[in-house]
């Protein structure tokens, strides 16, 4: 094993892997409009501010997408960062999501797809950041869920 | 898959009778059996019937046209036992090798004049004796329960004075017993090429006859080629007493005197076979299926005695009629009601050897006499013809000492649709109307019976065993060519089978298996079925919840039937007739509807292709097929996970209003802090869980789809897994 190996990759760089994974993910007959929605769902969880992330914190990503009235993808991005994350952190890494956000023709269907479908959307998107750029995180919030039902 | 053996084959038909060659699916023993019951015109001729065709297990067929089979007394012959086993089973030597002689036959009644007919679901045996019972009544589900009442007790008069008789005939001499146990010994042999007749011998004297503990033991054995089948063993019991069949019995392979008797059955008639020596009183048999069907009711607790004020109360016309003047049938101040049913809509005849029967001519020219199934089952149509009156409620013509009314069905009745304008009513419906849920009696109260009365209304399980049965002649699988057919009968498929009296009695006993392990899997498994003598399971809304758990057990109809009858294995679609209502939310008034209107019998075929639809409710016709059980398991199997029924009927009811099955998940678990995590875990993980990311949502979206389809489907599903709260 190389120390190259040993090193843990930067945030950016996670944050690009997670793209190409979903760029690269084989989804079915809805692939366009569900590569978007994980695309949206990954700008806001890569830029939540730390500080809001808790247990409960994908949970209330679902809520406000769903309760969102924004007629967008684009808005429906920023409005839900403003409701759980009015201090959120930009990363040049979450640059090309953003753009597909705001370019791709699947906008509308993918805005849709949130709000109907959100919380497989969140749970797949959940899994996709675990695996690419918070594999501790799953750790530290099913312990919390854990303790809670046990209490 | 239901399986069912009664032992090898007794027959097949010859090309040359012009019909093809083709196969006989009754059973040797069922076949020996039913000649015993319909041919034997004494005791030595029923023994002697009961071993007739004893060697024909060895299907030794030298030529392919001649199956050696008979015991004779011939020197140097392999079948040379019949002195030595008449001496056994106490009858004169030379009776059984007759047998098939045309001139100088020592049986009074041959087998094709009374079970072998060769003329496909046609005839049946001219010189064979019947009783029948027809109702002259309409199919409908609102009589489907009296018409089944009187059928069993029909049914079970009917087998004990056979029972009896047959128990006295056989005592005239020794030995006597009760039962015949056929048994079924398959053994692999090596054989010289072609079979001396040394080794057919040795074959031939391990056939054993004895009567032991009341029971006459046939031991056949069954020489065979296939390895995987050495050392099979089939046995099957005949019983000749009146004792009903149950589920035990069937698991004991006793096949049940009324089984064998039962010839044809559907909802307008029941034709039962008797023995020759049976002296027969129908009147006497009319009074006791009356008094059987009356007691039976009364348990049920349905009422057959109305008081003239009630009968009065059903008619909107009850001034214009002098009722003091009519013939009315009495019991007590009251009018008998079933009674005037036995009277107007019930008949039992008996037909006698050579009645019903016309001439026809042959291909050949040859006149010759049969007897028509056909105009003997149809008889209750014809004797409705002509019938000046007409039925509400049934729609059925007949004629009654009850006076013309205009028929009223009852003040809580508002679903005219399901029946006709004005008109009269029938003795069988007056009965129905009778019985509505606020008819308890001054004399019942008296007694301390009070409450609503709830069998006739509400909820309704039906079935019974039908003889609208058919096979598959694509799927009839030679199992193996038998090692003594060396003239070659079984070298090829025979190409059809052909239907005979014996095998409308063979899918009749199928019937009753399948309704039988269907009632097995209820609650009260180890409980006779309520119709023992007719094979059939009644439940009124007294047992609703039997019912609904009955219904889960109708899967059992879309099993596959495969009858093994060596050397073959037939696909058959045995058929049940059922009537059914289930309440699953509407529970407390639900003995207060008229659901019996609502409902119509249907026959089903015991075949995984199926369907049919149930009334549930009173308002939901709902589509029972094989899907519905592979989709309801399946429902099951997503909810393994969510635990409690409250959170299973909240996912239900979230995925029937279009939710996604994972969101479903989430609002079932609405009281968590972390809902999300929850659907993750008891839902994505066990149910989508797969080896990339990109699989997982595939996955999803393929149990989306699916839950979906099954939810638009079956908008009640979701009664069928949570217990109603009304």
């Amino acid at each position: 094993m190389t120390n190259k190996q040993q090193s843990k990759p930067s945030r950016e760089q996670s944050i690009r892997r997670a793209y190409k994974a979903i760029e690269q993910m084989q989804l079915g007959e809805r692939e366009a409009e569900v590569k978007l929605a994980l695309k949206a769902l990954l700008v806001i969880r890569g830029a939540l501010n730390p500080a809001v992330i808790d247990e409960t914190i994908y949970y209330k990503v679902a809520k406000y997408i769903r309760a969102s009235n924004a007629e967008t993808l684009s808005a429906l991005v920023d409005d839900v960062l403003r409701n759980v994350s009015p201090e959120f952190i930009s990363h040049f890494a979450l640059g090309d999501p953003v753009q597909d956000v705001y370019a791709e023709e699947s906008a509308p269907k993918a805005r849709t797809l949130l709000q109907e479908e959100i919380i497989p959307l969140v749970i797949l998107m959940k899994k996709v950041y675990q695996k690419y750029i918070e594999p501790e995180e799953a750790t530290e919030e099913e312990q919390a869920e854990e303790e809670a039902s046990h209490a | 898959m239901n399986e069912f053996d009664f032992g090898p084959i007794s027959r097949t038909v010859d090309a040359s009778t012009g019909k093809g060659d083709a196969i006989n699916l009754a059973s040797l023993s069922v076949h020996e059996a039913l000649t015993a019951l319909l041919a034997g015109n004494n005791r030595d001729e029923f023994i002697a019937w009961l071993w007739h065709d004893l060697f024909k297990p060895l299907f030794w067929w030298p030529q392919k046209n001649k199956w050696f089979h008979y015991p004779n007394n011939k020197p140097n012959d392999p079948l040379s036992v019949e002195a030595h086993w008449s001496s056994v089973t106490g009858i004169p030597s030379g009776l059984v090798k007759t047998h098939h002689y045309r001139d100088n036959r020592a049986f009074t009644y041959g087998e094709s004049e009374t079970v072998n007919n060769e003329f496909d679901q046609v005839a049946i045996g001219k010189d064979a004796r019947f009783v029948q019972l027809s109702f002259l009544a309409e199919p409908a589900t609102h009589t489907a329960l009296l018409r089944a009442v009187i059928a069993d007790a029909f049914m079970e008069v009917v087998t004990r004075v056979v029972a009896d008789s047959i128990e006295k005939e056989l005592a005239t001499r020794s030995p006597t017993f009760k039962r015949v146990r056929y048994v079924f010994d398959f053994r692999r042999v090596a054989l010289s090429n072609p079979p001396e007749n040394l080794e057919i011998a040795s074959l031939a004297n391990q056939y054993t006859l004895h009567v032991t503990a009341g029971e006459l033991v046939v031991r056949h054995l069954m020489p065979l080629s296939r390895p995987d089948l050495d050392g099979h063993h089939v046995e099957v019991v005949i019983d000749f007493t009146a004792e009903p069949p149950t589920g035990e019995r069937f698991g004991e392979g006793i096949i049940s005197l009324v089984e064998l008797l039962t010839v044809y059955q559907d909802s307008r008639t029941i034709l039962m076979g008797i023995p020759q020596f049976l002296q027969v009183d129908i009147g006497q048999i009319e009074q006791q299926v009356k008094n059987a069907a009356e007691q039976r009711l009364r348990d049920l607790d349905i009422r057959t005695l109305a008081s003239i004020n009630e009968l009065k109360k059903q008619s909107t016309t009850q001034g214009r009629v002098d009722w003091a003047a009519l013939p009315l049938r009495q019991h007590g101040q009251d009018i008998d009601l079933l009674a005037h049913m036995f009277a107007e809509q019930v008949e039992i005849r008996l037909i006698d050897r050579g009645q019903l029967t016309q001439k026809v001519k042959d291909a050949k020219g040859k006149s010759f006499d049969i007897r028509l199934l056909n105009e003997i089952v149809s008889h209750p149509i014809a004797l409705l013809a002509g019938k000046p009156r007409h039925c509400r409620f049934c729609n059925t013509a007949f004629e009654s000492a009850l006076p013309p009314v205009e028929a009223k069905v009852g003040n809580y009745f508002t679903d005219i649709e399901y029946i006709g304008f004005g008109g009269d009513i029938c003795p069988m419906c007056r009965v129905y109307v009778l019985n509505s849920h606020k008819s308890r009696t001054a004399s019942e109260k008296v007694k301390g019976v009070t409450g609503d009365r709830k069998a006739y209304r509400g909820a309704l399980a039906l079935i019974t065993p039908s003889s609208h049965f058919t096979y598959v002649e694509g799927q009839c699988k030679l199992i193996e060519q038998p090692p003594l057919d060396v003239g070659g009968r079984f070298a090829n498929p025979l190409q059809r089978a052909t239907v005979t009296l014996q095998e409308y009695g063979l899918f009749n006993m199928i019937s009753r298996r399948v309704i039988a392990r269907m009632w097995a899997q209820i609650d009260d498994a180890i409980k006779p079925l309520p119709l023992p003598y007719m094979g059939a399971i009644l439940l009124t809304q007294n047992e609703a919840a039997q019912i609904r758990t009955l219904f889960d057990c109708l899967e059992t109809l879309f099993d596959q039937a495969e009858l093994v009858a060596y050397p073959f294995k037939v696909t058959v679609q045995p058929a049940v007739e059922l009537a059914f209502e289930m309440p699953v939310n509407d529970l407390k008034e639900h003995h207060t509807k008229h659901t019996y209107l609502k409902t119509s019998p249907t026959i089903v075929s015991v075949d995984p292709d199926s369907k049919f639809t149930l009334l549930v409710d009173n308002g939901l016709q709902l589509e029972v097929s094989r899907k519905f059980f592979e989709d309801r398991r399946r429902m099951n199997e997503l909810l393994e996970g969510i635990k409690g029924q409250k959170r299973q009927h909240n996912w239900l009811l979230a995925v029937l209003q279009g939710i996604d099955p994972v969101t479903a998940t989430a609002e079932a678990f609405y009281d968590y802090d972390a809902p999300l995590l929850q659907a993750e875990k008891v839902f994505w993980d066990m149910q989508l869980d797969a080896a990339s990311l990109a699989e997982q949502w595939q996955r999803y979206e393929k149990v989306r789809g699916e839950v979906s389809r099954i939810a638009a489907r079956y908008p009640m599903l979701i009664e069928f897994f949570a217990k109603p709260r009304r």
